[in-house]
Parts: C-alpha cells; sequence; structure tokens
C-alpha cells in the first residue's frame, strides 16, 4: 500500500516536471494542435496561399490569356470553373487573384498594426495632454463612416496595390491603437517600467524594452483576426471599381468584372465568391484557435 | 444625466468641425482637375481656367475652406453639386427614406432572426444548437454582403422571378433582397453578442436566486435573464444602424437603388467635392447624434448606470456645496 502510494507521488512528481519543463511555446503549440478546427482553418488558409504562390506552377492558362472562341463555358474538365466573357480561365484568374487578395489583406494588416503601435504607445504611455489629444483625433476619424473615409482616401491616393493597402490601412489604425493604449495604461504604471524610469533610460527604449512586450499580445491577436475583414474590405472596394482594377485578377475585382453578365451566367462569381468566403472563413478560425492558445481567460 | 446629455450635444460642434477640415483637406489634395472632369478633354486651357473661377476652386485653401465653413456653420448651406447643379441638402433628403429604410428594416431583420438564435445557443450551451448557432453565424461572417447580395438576385430574381433585381419601382417588394443581404451578416454579429452576453447573465447571482426560488425555467430565461442581456445587443443594433448608413453604398450600387450611398459613390468618382463634402458631414452628424442617442437609451435601459450618473451628480453639487 506504501509502495503504491509513494509509487503514485512519484508520478506526479515527474508530471509536475514536465508541466514546468514545457516551455510557454510548447504549450501553446499543444493548444493550437489539439484544436480541430484551428487546425482545419490554418490547413485551408495554408492551402490557399500555396495555390496562389505557386499559381505560375499550377494554374493551366495565363490569366490574361483572352480567348474569344472559348467564351461563357459552362465548367468542365478543360476549364475547372469555366471561362468568362474574354474567355479567360476562370481558375487560373482566380488562383492568380489570390496573390493580390492575400498581399492586400497581409500588408494592410501589417501597416496598420505598425501605425497603431505607434499612435497608441505614444498616446498611452506619455498620457496627459497628449493622450487626450490623439483620442480626440480618434474619435473625429472614427465618425466618418469607415468605408467612405477609405474610399475617398482611395481616390485621392489613386488606384494601385500599395495606394490601396494605405487607403485600407488608414481606416483600421484607430481601433488597434486604441486596444493598445489601454493596455499599455494598464502597465505603464508598474514597477519594472518605474525602476527603468529611475535608471534614466529614453523613453522611446522603455517603450520597446518593457512596455510593448507586455501589452502588445491583444493587438497582435486583433490583428490576425482582422486579416480576413480587411480581404472582405479590399474586395469591396474593387468591387466598386476604386482598388485593384480590372483586368487584374482580384477577387473583387473578378465580381465587378462579373457583374454586367452574371445575371445569364451565374458560375461566373461562383469561384471568387468561395475564394473570399473560404479564405476569411479560415483566417477567422485560425485566429480563434490562435486567441485561445495565446489567452485561455478570453475563452467565453 | 440631462447635464451629461447637453455636454455630448455640445461636444458633437467642436467634433462636426474638425470633421469638415479633415474632409475637405483630403479632397482638396485629391489629385485630377474637377473643371477639367466636368467640361470633358476637349475644352481649353481658357475655358478650364474660367470654369475654374467660377466654381471658386482657384482661390486659395484657406480662403476656400473659410467660406465653406461659414456657409455650412453660419447659414446651414450644403451648397450645390458642380455637376447636377442641384441642391446638395434637397437631393440628401430625397435619397435619405431610401437608405433609412435598407438600414432600419435590415437591422430589424437582424435582430429578429439573430437575438432568438443567441438565446437559443446559450441555453443549450455545448449542445447540439449552440454549435449549430456558432458554426452558422461564423460561416455568415465570412461572405461578404455584396456576394451574398449575387447570390439571391441570381435564386430568388432571376430563377424563381418573385422578386425584382433592381432598381425602387415595385416599392417595399424591392427592398427585401437589399435587406435579407444587409441582414444575412448582422444577425451573425447579433446571435454571437447574444449567446455571450446571455451566458453571462445565466452564470449570475440572481439567476441562481431566481430558480432557486422555483420559477421555472423559461420565466428565468425572459423574464430574469433576457432584459439585461438585452443591453449590449440594443447598443450594437445601434451602432449597426448608424455604421449602415455609410454602408450601404455596395448594396445600393448592386440593386441600383438611388439612396445616399449610390449618390455620394458617384459623387467621388466624378468629383464633385461638394455632393461628396455634404453626404460625409451629414452621415458623420447622424453618427454622431446616433452615439449619443445610444448613451441616453442605455441608461434609460439599465438602472445601474443611471444610479451611476445620480451619485455622479449628487457628488459634483456635494463638492461645488463645499
Amino acid at each position: 500500500m506504501n509502495n503504491k502510494q509513494s509509487i503514485i507521488a512519484e508520478n506526479a512528481d515527474s508530471d509536475a516536471d514536465t508541466t514546468q519543463k514545457m516551455t510557454s511555446a510548447k504549450v501553446f503549440w499543444n493548444r493550437i494542435l489539439h484544436n480541430r478546427l484551428a487546425m482545419f482553418g490554418g490547413i485551408v488558409f495554408l492551402l490557399i496561399v500555396l495555390l496562389s504562390v505557386f499559381a505560375n506552377f499550377i494554374a493551366p492558362y495565363e490569366y490574361m490569356a483572352i480567348d474569344p472562341a472559348n467564351k461563357f463555358m459552362m465548367p468542365c474538365a478543360e476549364h475547372l470553373f469555366g471561362t468568362d466573357q474574354y474567355g479567360r480561365d476562370i481558375f487560373s484568374r482566380v488562383i492568380y487573384g489570390g496573390r493580390w487578395s492575400l498581399t492586400l489583406g497581409l500588408v494592410t494588416t501589417i501597416i496598420s498594426t505598425i501605425g497603431a503601435i505607434i499612435v497608441g504607445s505614444i498616446a498611452g504611455y506619455f498620457g496627459g495632454t497628449v493622450d487626450a489629444v490623439i483620442m480626440r483625433i480618434i474619435d473625429v476619424i472614427q465618425c466618418v463612416p469607415g468605408i467612405l473615409l477609405t474610399i475617398i482616401i482611395a481616390t485621392m491616393l489613386g488606384s494601385g496595390l500599395l495606394n490601396t493597402c494605405l487607403a485600407l490601412s488608414f481606416g483600421a489604425i484607430w481601433g488597434g491603437a486604441r486596444l493598445l493604449r489601454g493596455q499599455i495604461l494598464t502597465v505603464r504604471n508598474q514597477e519594472y517600467v518605474e525602476a527603468a524610469r529611475a535608471t534614466n533610460v529614453k523613453p522611446f527604449r522603455i517603450i520597446i524594452r518593457y512596455v510593448l512586450p507586455n501589452s502588445i499580445q491583444p493587438l497582435i491577436i486583433n490583428a490576425c483576426m482582422s486579416i480576413g475583414g480587411t480581404i472582405m474590405s479590399a474586395s469591396g472596394l474593387s468591387f466598386l471599381g476604386i482598388g485593384i482594377q480590372p483586368p487584374l485578377p482580384e477577387w473583387g475585382a473578378m465580381l465587378n468584372d462579373s457583374l454586367s453578365s452574371f445575371r445569364h451566367y451565374p458560375y461566373l462569381m461562383v469561384a471568387p465568391l468561395i475564394f473570399i468566403s473560404l479564405t476569411v472563413l479560415s483566417i477567422s478560425l485560425f485566429g480563434d484557435g490562435l486567441r485561445d492558445a495565446l489567452d485561455p481567460r478570453m475563452n467565453a | 444625466m440631462v447635464r451629461y446629455v447637453i455636454r455630448r450635444l455640445l461636444l458633437v460642434i467642436p467634433t462636426v468641425l474638425i470633421v469638415v477640415v479633415f474632409v475637405f483637406t483630403l479632397l482638396y489634395l485629391t489629385p485630377g482637375d474637377p473643371a477639367k472632369q466636368i467640361l470633358g478633354d476637349t475644352a481649353t486651357e481658357a475655358e478650364l481656367a474660367g470654369y475654374r473661377e467660377y466654381l471658386g476652386i482657384n482661390r486659395p485653401y484657406l480662403v476656400q475652406l473659410g467660406d465653406y465653413l461659414y456657409k455650412f456653420f453660419i447659414k446651414f448651406d450644403l451648397g450645390e453639386s458642380w455637376i447636377y447643379k442641384t441642391n446638395i441638402s434637397d437631393e440628401l433628403a430625397n435619397r435619405l427614406p431610401y437608405t433609412i429604410g435598407i438600414c432600419i428594416y435590415s437591422v430589424a431583420i437582424g435582430g429578429i432572426i439573430g437575438i432568438p438564435l443567441g438565446v437559443w445557443a446559450a441555453v443549450n450551451q455545448d449542445r447540439g444548437p449552440d454549435k449549430f448557432v456558432l458554426v452558422l453565424s461564423s460561416i455568415m461572417q465570412c461572405v461578404p454582403s455584396f456576394c451574398i447580395a449575387m447570390v439571391l438576385i441570381v435564386v430568388f430574381s432571376l430563377k424563381l422571378n418573385w422578386l425584382p433585381a433592381y432598381g425602387v419601382k415595385a416599392g417595399i417588394r424591392s427592398f427585401i433582397l437589399p435587406c435579407i443581404a444587409v441582414a444575412a451578416g448582422s444577425f451573425a454579429g447579433m446571435a454571437r453578442q447574444m449567446r455571450s452576453s446571455m451566458l453571462e447573465v445565466l452564470r449570475s447571482d440572481y439567476v441562481t436566486a431566481a430558480r432557486a426560488q422555483g420559477y421555472s425555467k423559461w420565466s428565468v430565461y425572459f423574464k430574469h435573464a433576457l432584459p439585461n442581456a438585452m443591453i449590449p445587443i440594443v447598443t450594437m443594433m445601434g451602432t449597426q444602424l448608424a455604421a449602415g448608413l455609410g454602408g450601404t453604398m455596395i448594396l445600393e450600387t448592386i440593386f441600383s437603388i438611388p439612396g445616399v450611398g449610390l449618390y455620394v459613390s458617384g459623387s467621388i468618382t466624378k468629383r464633385d467635392f461638394p455632393a461628396v463634402m455634404g453626404c460625409v458631414l451629414f452621415l458623420s452628424v447622424t453618427f454622431c447624434l446616433a452615439m449619443v442617442l445610444i448613451d441616453i437609451l442605455y441608461a434609460a435601459l439599465d438602472p445601474r448606470i443611471k444610479a451611476q450618473y445620480a451619485i455622479k451628480g449628487k457628488r459634483k453639487r456635494r463638492h461645488s456645496a463645499v
């Protein structure tokens, strides 16, 4: 009996040891690998990324190749999603289109996150008048409907990939900045920040070395989740004919292209629609998993 | 509370002032010559210069801005469209009913579908209905509303021929598809929000107390839990309504509905800057006022918040007396 108990105790000890030995990165991977929905989202997203990165090897046709003899072909073995009004292969276009759509989503998120870090950390760390002024400016900007602001800025900058990214990220900075500011407010008066201040470390070094590492996590999770939303807004912008212009095969631009003839040939819109929705869905599933793995408290 | 509301309302004025300056500057910096856009490529340089003078866009930036501010804040005049020569306020008044109609109906449809779904999911947490609602709302949130609109047009107007695919000539019937397209996205958000706020309320002590007192399951859900769980939903519906005014642009384009959204997107592409300014200002003021209204509604719905204001007011009065 005694022997048995000691064995159990030993086992418990070794269990505790292994949990202690597991680094936070391992815990994170363990959690995310066991989340089936998150894994599904991650794999689907990876597949879509691979399809568009290697589009020049996978696509059976050139995305711009016009073939008037084969226009409006229904989906068949040669043309997986059919052909459009110029006889271009929709499957080839849609996987090339991922290059534009995914780049738009990723670059916009990166730009807006950097913007949010700059604005949010200045407002949160310095506080006082600086904070008040920045927050009032954010209030004002958020009064203008987001899509309207994006369209005005996109018109001002002109079309093109980088300009569309800039226009989209301008609207996306402020929510993130608010989030980060709130986080920094809770961190800025902690002892280790005060210690750094007491040893005369420069403010920007304090922000980068001590404040941001302890407050940036919600912003990063938020950014990952927002990639999908950004891809949707980008396609909406191109759909209105303002972002990426046809004949480039961005998914929203493809839908815009099909607008004149989708009433008679509804299959034209199927492929871009599936790709937009599947991408956004996979990102949101993976983002949910990421959030749960990084911060289990938020799992309501 | 009254003081707070008045202060919030007064704060709208400086906010709008900054919005005017901000959007005016953005439009001023937009490249492209409006005169050339209106007169076409065939116009001579002299004609263009004359037209620029007529529009008043050859004046310095500050003079133009001052002129606009004077007209807007003193005379309450949004000016005249450069292209159609119509009064912008009249144009907005004519187009507003369509846009407001879409917003209200779609938020209402979203609520009617989303709220019961959220409650159903919350009372069956971690069981079949809950998973069904979560999966359904995740999927619906990932499809852009213009994609849903295109699918609806193909199914209901082209294949089944039940409802008109564009225009507003069929009266209320022409609004069914656009409203469903908007609601399809918004009901998902509402269901999720409703689920999480209902779950939070169901875990609270007073619900346990009500259960312990022997009230039936449905009485606890609907009489005790639902009213408090509804508060965040009301805010969400208000925000969606206000944001929807600016967000119907794409749907109005697809369904050719002559609302504010179609007007503003057309004006931006045609460089009709007074019209763009007018629409942006109108939408921003509406958004600000709606936010104040939501705050008031919030306090009216939740006695706890009202009590907070009362305590703050009393404290202030006491301080001022000292």
